[in-house]
């Protein structure tokens, strides 16, 4: 399950997102960060973000990656953002005019507990065929089966308070509920906070999926290069990087074989009290960093062995001078989002 | 006579003490001199603890002699200036296969030390694809390391010695993680290299399977060398060898038995095929 | 009483870890014997940890059906947490998943969580020190980090004996051990078969160092039951099992050799003993139809 979450999986291919050059991409990523937070302090301007979900697609043409692929690095996380956002409209009065106010609804007493009887006895009658083997068996997914029929029993609980609560109150009063009152600045806040997120998380996702990791960390070199100057360790941070997307895989699997070890010897972290389960954790732990420390004292001498030092000109297998199709491409990106901020 | 490859003159070592730890280290060097020629197949045969490992990683200056010295292609290890110039003529390979490699592709591993290096690009090219064919995983070059076998990965750090035209490859204990189909290939490969390239073998090990297909085998206890000899030589003294806490191998133990008993079964004969062949020869 | 301890049946098992779906266990049944001691055989990626990881519930059987000593693994009511008890597992490099600072603590993780008594605790884990060889009062309170490889390695079976368990299973249990450290392992293992009874499962890809202690054989080949027996009958089939990138031990190659060439070795010579008698005695019968030997030299 974590290995399908790992980031930085190197697709091969031959699209023109590949052929681009890693610094190229990584130019158009930080321009774009830069335009949109620039953009972000003039409201009710889309120009900016039409344009960059405009080039957000178009990469996503240009990268050859089937949609369901990328649908399936993406949809985790998008999701994540858009559950979230949509809180903001739930947020405290602000100033900005309101654009569409829903409700205040008045509901009488009556009414409600009414609801509540029928969400009561329909959310029961659901949870209690959930626990009728035939159709449990139909469920493929054990987890999803049993999250369902904990979320309905829950419901049927809060729906029975809630009756038994309404019912003691004077049936014809009115309860007040809302008024949900949506301003532009929220809707502009959620439109925007959501095209940034996305469009910077396909970005780099597609920058991880179609850049061979070690042309990304060339591209990185070259473009913090002006850093040598400051006597930063610019080619050390690169094979810190180099090492870190080489052993993402191989500490998750490591990670995941620890867990089975230990779950083996019963040490479990969703059960228990919590005295065992902070010791599950801590033994967890330290029996990790045990083995990520030896596996740095190995990597090490097997560094040391193979000549690496830090000083001396290295060669670059992958980035090579910008191509007409590098300057093209930054030229337009460049001019479409500086000038989307002027219209 | 040939100026050795590899010439360890009186050698000792101990591992520094780390502080606040009561126990007094022994040694794992002690007095140690062996001289390895170029060309030369050779195993170093021990039990763990025995200092073989300590040895090997003293042929490529990753630890430098506490006394006496080593010099490797004329140069000694105690100047640190020559130190870049002994790696790129004596590459090590080590136990682990998952810890020494470091790029996220096979060919970028291989091209790695030449980077390094500040080789031409199309030179890099070109040296890779050799080292790539030599070991024969050249299929595999566009994968990723946690993709490929044990023994895959062991190939993929020779490729990455080979590449730079080494002189010499030490094997430290490379395959005792490997199942022993891929361990006896890695003995083959061992073997071709050595006869093919020219290139010095020096494997260390405490199997003695695959001490039958080197030239000469040296045996380790307690940071010395017990004795050196060819296979044949060594591998019938069987009770020396177990009193030494190795493994013998069942078809070397029949062998002696049989040798024992009055067969004629020569001394050499220490492979599977060549005992098969000795045995039906009576 | 059932006398089948582990029964798997039609087996399958799809990692659908992307990009590429891979099929680790395709239509595996095997009945595991109670008290004896089996091996799991077969190259990387051949399943053989994937199957093993369902004996003891790290893994749902699905399709298929695994029993344990009777019970349904798969099964909506299974308690995983006595299962695991049942089934003890020592994984891959077990030495580094060692984590307390002490010996006794690290070997005690396991029963604290059966909710045992104090008294009851110390016994455990006395008894589980003393099986393999590193008794409490020397140890105990020795970190673990102290110990040679072999050493360590036994904490980590001794962590597992000290649940009790009734079936073990070993994956990979002798990798990056010398020879001295391997064959004390195996001795210590023999004794803890012995003085326990467990039904105890080696998972190896080395045919050589199972040979000596496993009863029965199974060999995985991707993810297919491929091939099942006695030892014997199936380091006979050097020439299959090296297709399957197996090796048989060395005598047996030995033994395949000879037969390569002419000599009727009989199907049940087994050891470096058998095999010296029985060549001896053909020896013998030759010199007695020849009696001039010296003059065919």
């Amino acid at each position: 399950m974590l290995t399908n979450m790992s980031p930085g999986i190197f697709y091969p291919g031959t699209g023109p997102l590949h052929r681009l050059q890693a610094r190229t991409k990584l130019l158009m990523i930080g321009l774009a960060v830069v335009v949109m937070l620039i953009a972000n302090q003039h409201q009710w301007h889309f120009a900016p973000y039409i344009v960059a979900v405009t080039w957000v697609l178009g990469s996503i043409f240009g990268a050859g990656i089937g949609l369901r692929e990328l649908w399936r690095r993406l949809s985790f996380l998008l999701m994540l953002v858009f559950s979230s956002l949509l809180f903001t409209f739930l947020g405290g009065s602000s100033s900005s005019p309101a654009v569409w106010t829903l409700g205040p609804w008045l509901l009488r007493n009556v009414t409600i507990s009414h609801i509540a009887l029928f969400l009561a006895i329909g959310c029961g009658i659901l949870a209690l065929a959930c626990l009728l083997p035939p159709l449990a068996k139909r469920y493929r997914s054990r987890f999803f089966f049993r999250l369902l029929r904990s979320i309905l029993i829950l419901v049927t609980c809060g729906a029975l308070l809630l009756f038994g609560w309404t019912m003691g109150l004077p049936p014809q009063h009115t309860v007040p509920l809302g008024p949900i009152i949506i301003t532009r600045q929220r809707i502009w806040i959620l439109v925007v906070s959501f095209v940034i997120f996305m469009a910077l998380y396909t970005f780099s996702t597609l920058l991880t999926m179609t850049t061979n990791p070690v042309a990304l960390i060339e591209g990185l070199t070259i473009l913090l290069s002006p850093l040598r100057r400051l006597k930063l360790p610019v080619d050390d941070f690169a094979l810190m990087a180099l090492l870190g997307l080489r052993f993402i895989p191989t500490l998750l699997d490591e990670v995941e074989q620890l867990q089975k070890a230990q779950a083996a010897r019963g040490a479990d972290l969703l059960h228990g009290t919590w005295r065992e389960r902070l010791q599950s954790f801590s033994s967890f732990f330290t029996a990790l960093i045990q083995g990520t420390l030896r596996r740095a004292a190995d990597l090490a001498t097997a560094l040391e062995s193979r000549g690496y030092r830090s000083s001396g000109q290295r060669t670059l297998l992958y980035e090579k001078p910008l191509r007409r199709l590098d300057y093209l491409i930054l030229i337009i990106f460049g001019l479409s989002m500086l000038g989307s901020l002027f219209f | 006579m040939l100026q050795p490859l590899i010439d360890l003159q009186q050698v000792t070592y101990a591992y520094p003490v780390r502080p606040g730890s009561a126990q007094q280290e022994s040694p794992a060097l002690r007095k140690l001199s062996l001289q390895i020629q170029q060309g030369e197949y050779v195993v170093i045969l021990g039990h763990n603890g025995s200092g073989k490992s300590t040895l090997a990683r003293q042929c490529n200056a990753l630890l430098l002699p506490d006394q006496g010295q080593v010099i490797v292609a004329g140069m000694d290890t105690r100047d640190l200036a020559s130190h870049p110039a002994i790696r790129a003529r004596v590459g090590m390979i080590f136990q682990n296969p998952d810890n020494q490699l470091i790029a996220t592709v096979v060919e970028d591993d291989v091209a790695w030390s030449l980077t390094v290096l500040g080789y031409s690009a199309s030179e890099i090219r070109q040296r890779v694809n050799e080292a790539l064919e030599a070991v024969g995983i050249a299929d595999l070059r566009a994968l990723p390391p946690h993709k490929l076998s044990g023994g895959q990965r062991q190939r993929v750090a020779i490729a990455g010695i080979l590449a730079l035209r080494p002189d010499c490859i030490i094997a430290d204990e490379a395959t005792s993680m490997l199942d022993p189909v891929s361990r006896q290939e890695m003995g083959k490969l061992f073997a071709r290299l050595n006869r093919d390239l020219g290139i010095t073998i020096v494997q260390v090990t405490h199997l003695l399977e695959e001490a039958v297909y080197a030239q000469r085998i040296v045996l380790m206890e307690q940071g010395q060398i017990v004795q050196t000899g060819q296979p044949g030589q060594l591998l019938s003294d069987i009770e020396r060898l177990r009193a030494l806490k190795l493994i013998i191998p069942d078809s070397l133990s029949l062998a002696a038995r049989l040798r024992a008993a009055g067969f004629r079964i020569a001394e050499d004969a220490v492979t599977v095929e060549q005992i098969a062949r000795e045995i039906a020869r009576e | 009483m059932n006398d089948v301890m582990i029964e798997v049946a039609h087996l399958s098992h799809t990692y659908t870890t992307a990009p590429v779906k891979k099929k680790a266990l395709d239509d595996v049944s095997m009945q595991i014997p109670r008290g004896e001691c089996v091996a799991v055989i077969g190259f990387n990626g051949s399943g053989k940890s994937t199957l093993v990881q369902h004996f003891n519930g790290l893994l749902r059987p699905t399709p298929g059906s695994v029993r344990v000593d009777g019970v349904d693994v798969g099964g909506a009511q299974v308690n995983l947490r006595a299962l695991r008890q049942k089934v003890g597992m020592l994984f891959q490099f077990p030495e580094s998943q060692l984590f307390a600072s002490t010996i006794y603590q690290d070997v005690a993780f396991g029963p604290q969580r059966m909710g045992l008594g104090r008294h009851e605790l110390r016994a455990r884990v006395k008894h589980a020190l003393d099986i393999v060889g590193l008794p409490l009062q020397d140890y105990g309170q020795r970190s673990p980090f102290e110990l040679s490889g072999g050493q360590r390695r036994r904490v980590a079976l001794a962590g597992i004996l000290a649940m009790t368990p009734r079936v073990l299973i070993l994956d990979e249990p002798s990798v990056g051990l010398d020879g001295e450290g391997r064959a004390e392992f195996y001795a210590y293992l023999q004794r803890v078969r012995q003085e326990q009874g467990v039904t105890t499962i080696l998972v190896s890809h080395d045919m050589a160092e199972v040979a000596a202690i496993a009863d029965g054989l199974y060999v995985l080949h991707h993810g297919k039951l491929v091939m099942q027996g006695t030892p014997a009958s199936v380091f006979a089939q050097s020439e299959q099992l090296r297709r399957w990138d197996l090796a048989a031990p060395p005598l047996h190659e030995l033994l395949a050799a000879l037969r390569q060439r002419g000599i009727a070795l009989p199907e049940d010579v087994m050891s470096v003993e058998d095999a010296f008698h029985f060549l001896q005695q053909t020896q013998k019968q030759k010199q007695k139809q020849l009696p001039d030997v010296s003059s065919r030299s």
